[in-house]
């Protein structure tokens, strides 16, 4: 690596390597934090009537154990390898957008350290479980200020997955090697594109849902404390995030134990052309079966039944899938390392996992698991079974090649045994707790539940000591371990190619182009001739004048630091509010003296498809707007589903024109329109290269957003004179959070074409302005677009 | 100047399509129950004019459209539990 | 009748004698889906066991002549084998959806009997709530008449032992359960959720009623006695106390 200071090193770092090993760091630590925490109420229930932990510590215990191992955990654990790995078997050198990935990485530490901050605040953190039931999680049942940082830790989570998430389907589908077509990509790569797809479409909703919490809880809205909107409207924009959600959590895993099956059986993967399209359909019918989290809500029975239904189904393609990974064993020559150890274990605990799962489809054996410790025993089997075994297989897999050396084999396999003993003993007996209901802080002896719970706390501290042999065993080896080859195992993805750890820009010896027969390195100066070009002539490899500045900013850890300690200062006091968006303002000025595309420029330079057409900003910005379709879909669900239900439980939504002036709103949509045709125009004379034609558009691009703007203040403004409030009722709740939404878009919006016009204004020609004036075109239009439905939904229906 | 014409035409559709919605929501006697299913539809053209034209860039209207489609149809499923789950009769209301 | 440990009275969890015609039903659909499931799971786990022991690495051993090489996509199965695994679960989940479907028709559905007894069932942090139609109110246990065989529907003045609950909560989610009759059903402010039951053994059963859904720090507490009693005392009782 190139030979910095180590603060500027892991301070500033853009290289797609040090991210990931930062994610690794910091996910592990989260994961020893929320490991303590479960054994902590594992000791409260060790015994009936134990007092180790009061009621309250308790349900603060669960629920942030639960928060922090399912986004805080699992999913970085897998975003480190991700982070690693996935340039590198694609064939590229670094990230599509590297800067971005640094900032995800700053964005999700910081919303951490949030989240743990929430634990000190008075009255504790949130204690409402992770599932955050309403209205239980409102302020009149929850009122400590601990759950609404809970809840703004998470909404920063969600933004710091999905920019993470364009970037890596950006990079994955358009910065592949030459040859490096879709299905040559390793299953672990597969496995990460469909895990980044769920979370752009499925996290998105869930910032919806806490946006109208937040508002619950900070401006006094009513979605969760009216009956109109309340429990039920929750859980629907919960679980159409949640479910969708422990795949996340489980396929980086689940994909990890395919590669490493192929590559220590010695045998190609069984199947992968039917495994492939298996993720993809698992991917998409996850998001048709939440309601399963429902069926004792009451809700229609012939719905609950088609998501039975739905539910079964889902258990096919897995079904083949583990199917496809046993029989690639045959044949084989399989050896038993620590990471296929491992790999076997996860594979043997999901089957278990996906078995219970099926009863769980059944909308009447729910009668009896619903809320209990049967449900609890079969997640942990599919999450942590399935999921993180796999990541720790993972993790001993790539070891050698992270750190240069071998890891102990001996007290790898020692952990291996110990780890399924614990597993097996915490989280079986679970299912015979079938009566035993989730997340009390205590039982009665008379119960009988007394030896179980013993057992499985038993379990849970050898599950959680077995852990401690893995992280003595690295934490040595990764300095005194004996020096490791350069593919120890006889891998076949690209990282076994290079050297261990690798350089810089990964491919020393030139652009990998992959082949039916193998990967042969062409030499930089025949490579593609345009790309050295790209880079300022810098050599794709790590030798010919490359430049060890190329990888750096100082500005996503300040951007992060700001936004943390901004949404901190939010509930905290006004100091720390001023002191967060004083730096976040600096940073995003230092942003803009940074090129649009960054020092390191990484460009394609191989294969594409389906994406030729587009340019990564671009593309990156249509997947950014997939992510928007999802949120503001799910907010008008959360109209639609306020609207329809209001007529039945008793309050009758205000007829058009009653409380909203039609002629405002549409006077506001014609200038809002408008702005959207003067956009189009700064595109068109940018193209054409008229210089006065694009500043002219731009600027009244801006007069007529800011106008826009300006109107909606006046609107708000009589509208609380008149007495239609945040609280009013569900039709004011909502009014208010769709254009205070919308019209944080177009503040977003404006901001960014502050930037544009200086951007025009200096460089005094329109080629450069052109690339950025497209992309912000893309996003202006659909900021228009979602006025188009806000339009008539609040003002005419 | 083919490009001007066009975005210039969408402008107007856009103009009539919200002119006409505004009409319909003042008086709904004219289309009776389709009143309010009339005036959604006018806002889905306009949203797919908007998508197809103002926002495709460089790239032609095929890539953008594909996006369109595959978004709407993750969330479509959510729409139709939503609406289902509350127009369907349950048990009762409040004692 | 003495509060006997509740265990001894019921036996293990998953081994209790069925208390009502809806656990037995429970219980035979819980025992198809086990039968299923391991039938199911053994064929798996055995020949990945199998796989495992045949094809682990000999001393000597060479590896296959398609072991991966580094940039090598090698592919190799037979599609049709998904296609044969697609059906095969598609039938077996055709049998478990038909009684699935049949025993949650039957869980749903209350029985139309005029000689039933409704009660409102009213969650609150952190109680239960039971309201009889006399208006007679419970906090903490419940009474119910066990079935009557000898009443005979439509007479007045006796109750066949169909029970018929309205379940809601008057604050947060709250979900309603009683795990000997397998029947549970979640109390959400603002609804009206039904659930109902026979009960065919009288008894008294402590803290046999719970709630199963995070409420807040009383949750596991929130508990309620089932006291199931014969006809004519539990007619007595309801008359007694107005």
């Amino acid at each position: 690596m190139v030979d910095w200071h180590p603060l500027k090193r892991w301070l500033f770092t853009t290289n797609h390597k040090d991210v990931g090993i930062l994610y690794l760091f910091t996910s592990l630590y989260f994961f020893v934090a929320a490991g303590l925490l479960a054994l902590t109420f594992r000791t409260q229930l060790a015994l009936p009537s134990n007092t180790f932990l009061q009621p309250d510590e308790y349900n603060q215990a669960v629920t942030t154990h639960g928060l922090l191992m399912l986004l805080w955990v699992l999913t970085p654990l897998g975003a480190a390898f991700a982070n690693y790995f996935v340039p590198i078997q694609i064939g590229a050198r670094d990230m599509a957008f590297p800067r971005l990935n640094a900032l995800s990485y700053w964005v999700y530490l910081s919303s951490g350290l949030l989240a743990l901050s929430s634990f000190f605040a008075s009255g504790g953190t949130a204690d409402w479980g992770w599932t955050t039931y309403a209205p239980l999680n409102t302020v009149e049942f929850s009122p400590q200020v601990g759950g609404s940082m809970m809840g703004l830790a998470l909404m920063l989570l969600m933004a710091s997955s999905i920019v993470s998430t364009v970037n890596f389907l950006v990079t994955i589908f358009r910065l592949r090697a030459p040859g490096m077509s879709l299905m040559r990509l390793p299953l672990f790569t597969w496995g990460w594109i469909f895990t980044s797809l769920l979370m752009l479409w499925a996290f998105p909703s869930f910032v919806s849902a806490l946006s109208l919490l937040i508002a619950d809880r900070a401006f006094g809205t009513v979605f969760f404390t009216s009956p109109q909107g309340g429990s039920l409207l929750w859980d629907h924009m919960f679980w159409f995030f949640g479910h969708p959600e422990v795949y996340v959590l489980l396929l980086p895993g689940f994909a990890i134990v395919g590669d490493l099956f192929s590559t220590f059986s010695r045998r190609p993967l069984y199947a992968k052309k039917i495994i492939i399209p298996c993720f993809a359909i698992a991917s998409i019918l996850s998001f048709t079966v939440w309601a399963h989290h429902m069926f004792m809500t009451g809700i229609s029975q012939s719905l609950l039944e088609a998501f039975n239904i739905t539910t079964e189904l889902i258990s096919i393609p897995f079904a083949i899938i583990v199917l496809a990974y046993i029989l690639t064993l045959r044949g084989g020559s399989i050896r038993f390392t620590t990471p296929m150890l491992f790999a076997v274990g996860s594979l043997g605990l999901f089957i278990i996992g996906g078995v219970t799962g099926v009863f769980n489809s059944s909308v009447a054996l729910d009668t009896a698991f619903r809320g209990t410790f049967w449900v609890v025993g079969h997640f942990h089997y599919t999450i942590v079974g399935g999921g993180l075994t796999g990541l720790f297989a993972g993790l001993y897999y790539w070891f050698p090649k992270i750190t240069g050396r071998m890891y102990n084999e001996r007290l790898g396999k020692i952990h291996f045994v110990i780890y399924m003993i614990g597993f097996n003993l915490l989280y079986f007996p679970m299912h015979l707790l079938y009566d035993m209901p989730r997340r009390i802080f205590t039982y009665d002896a008379s119960t009988g539940w007394g030896p179980l719970n013993l057992l499985i706390t038993i379990g849970g501290f050898t599950f959680g000591i077995s852990q401690l042999i893995m992280f003595a065993n690295l934490l040595w080896s990764a300095r005194r371990g004996p020096q490791a080859s350069q593919d120890p195992w006889g891998g076949y993805s690209l990282e076994w190619g290079v050297p261990s750890p690798p350089p810089e820009f990964n491919f020393p010896e030139g652009v990998p182009v992959v082949s039916a027969t193998g990967v042969t390195y062409r030499p930089v100066a025949a490579a593609n001739g345009g790309h050295a070009m790209a880079n300022g002539g810098h050599a794709y490899g790590g030798h010919g004048g490359e430049s060890s500045e190329e990888h750096w900013s100082r500005w996503p850890v300040v951007t992060a630091a700001g936004a943390g300690i901004a949404l901190w200062g939010v509930l905290m006091g006004l100091p720390a509010l001023i002191l967060g968006t004083v730096i976040l303002a600096v940073s995003f000025v230092g942003w803009g003296y940074e090129s649009l595309r960054g020092r390191e420029a990484i460009e394609a330079i191989g294969e594409k498809w389906p994406f030729d057409r587009l340019e990564n900003l671009s593309l990156g910005m249509w997947l950014f707007i997939f992510g928007e379709i999802a949120f503001f879909g799910t907010l008008f669900g959360a109209f639609v589903f306020l609207r329809m239900n209001s007529p039945l439980s008793g309050f009758a939504w205000p007829q058009p024109g009653s409380v909203h002036n039609i002629f405002f709103g549409g006077f506001n949509t014609i200038i809002l329109l408008t702005s959207g045709l003067t956009m189009v125009f700064a595109l068109m004379f940018a193209r054409q290269g008229s210089y006065r034609g694009l500043q002219g558009s731009l600027v009244a691009t801006f007069a007529l957003g800011a106008f826009f703007m300006v109107n909606k203040a006046f609107e708000w403004k009589e509208l609380f004179a008149s007495g239609f409030t945040f609280s009013t009722n569900p039709a004011s709740s909502i009014y208010y959070v769709l254009t205070g939404v919308h019209g944080a878009h177009v503040v977003a919006g404006l901001t960014a074409l502050t930037y544009l016009m200086v951007k025009a204004l200096k460089a005094r020609s329109t080629t450069e302005a052109g690339a950025s004036v497209e992309i912000f075109g893309i996003y202006w239009g659909m900021v228009d677009a979602v006025w188009v439905f806000l339009f008539p939904l609040l003002y005419l229906l | 100047m083919i490009d001007e014409a066009k975005y210039a035409a969408v402008y107007s559709i856009l103009m009539l399509g919200l002119i006409v919605e505004i009409l319909i929501a003042v008086d709904r006697s004219a289309l009776g129950a389709f009143a309010d299913a009339g005036i959604l539809a006018i806002a889905v053209l306009q949203a797919l004019f908007i998508f197809m034209v103002y926002m495709h860039g460089r790239y032609g209207p095929r890539p953008v459209a594909v996006f369109a489609v595959i978004s709407l149809l993750t969330v479509l499923p959510l729409f139709i539990a939503l609406l289902y789950s509350v127009v369907m009769p349950h048990h009762g209301s409040l004692p | 009748m003495p509060l006997k440990p509740f265990y001894e009275e019921r036996g293990l969890p998953g081994l209790v004698p069925a208390l009502a015609p809806s656990a037995e039903q429970w219980q035979s659909l819980f025992t198809l889906y086990i039968i299923a499931a391991v039938i199911v799971a053994g064929a798996v786990f055995v020949m990945f066991f199998y796989f495992l022991a045949k094809y682990r690495k000999k001393p000597g051993a060479q590896d296959p002549k398609d072991a991966p090489r580094v940039g090598v996509m090698a592919d190799r199965g037979n599609p049709a084998l998904a296609a044969i695994l697609t059906a095969l679960l598609i039938s077996l989940f055709f049998g478990l959806t038909l009684n699935t479907f049949a025993l949650n028709a039957y869980l749903q559905n209350p029985p139309n009997d005029p000689n039933a007894l409704y009660v409102d069932v009213i969650g609150f942090q952190w109680g239960w709530r039971f309201v009889y139609p006399n208006a007679r109110e419970l906090i903490g246990e419940f009474r119910v008449p066990e079935i009557n065989r000898t009443c005979t529907p439509g007479v007045r003045g006796c109750w066949s032992g169909t029970v018929i609950l309205n379940i809601t909560s008057a604050d947060v989610f709250h979900s309603f359960g009683i795990p000997d009759f397998k029947i549970k059903r979640d109390a959400i402010p603002g609804r009206v959720n039904q659930a109902w039951f026979v009960a065919e053994q009288s008894g008294i059963f402590p803290e046999a009623i719970r709630c199963y859904e995070l409420c807040g720090t009383g949750h596991a507490l929130m508990m309620a006695d089932l006291i199931i009693q014969s006809p004519d005392s539990f007619h007595d009782w309801y008359l007694s106390g107005v």
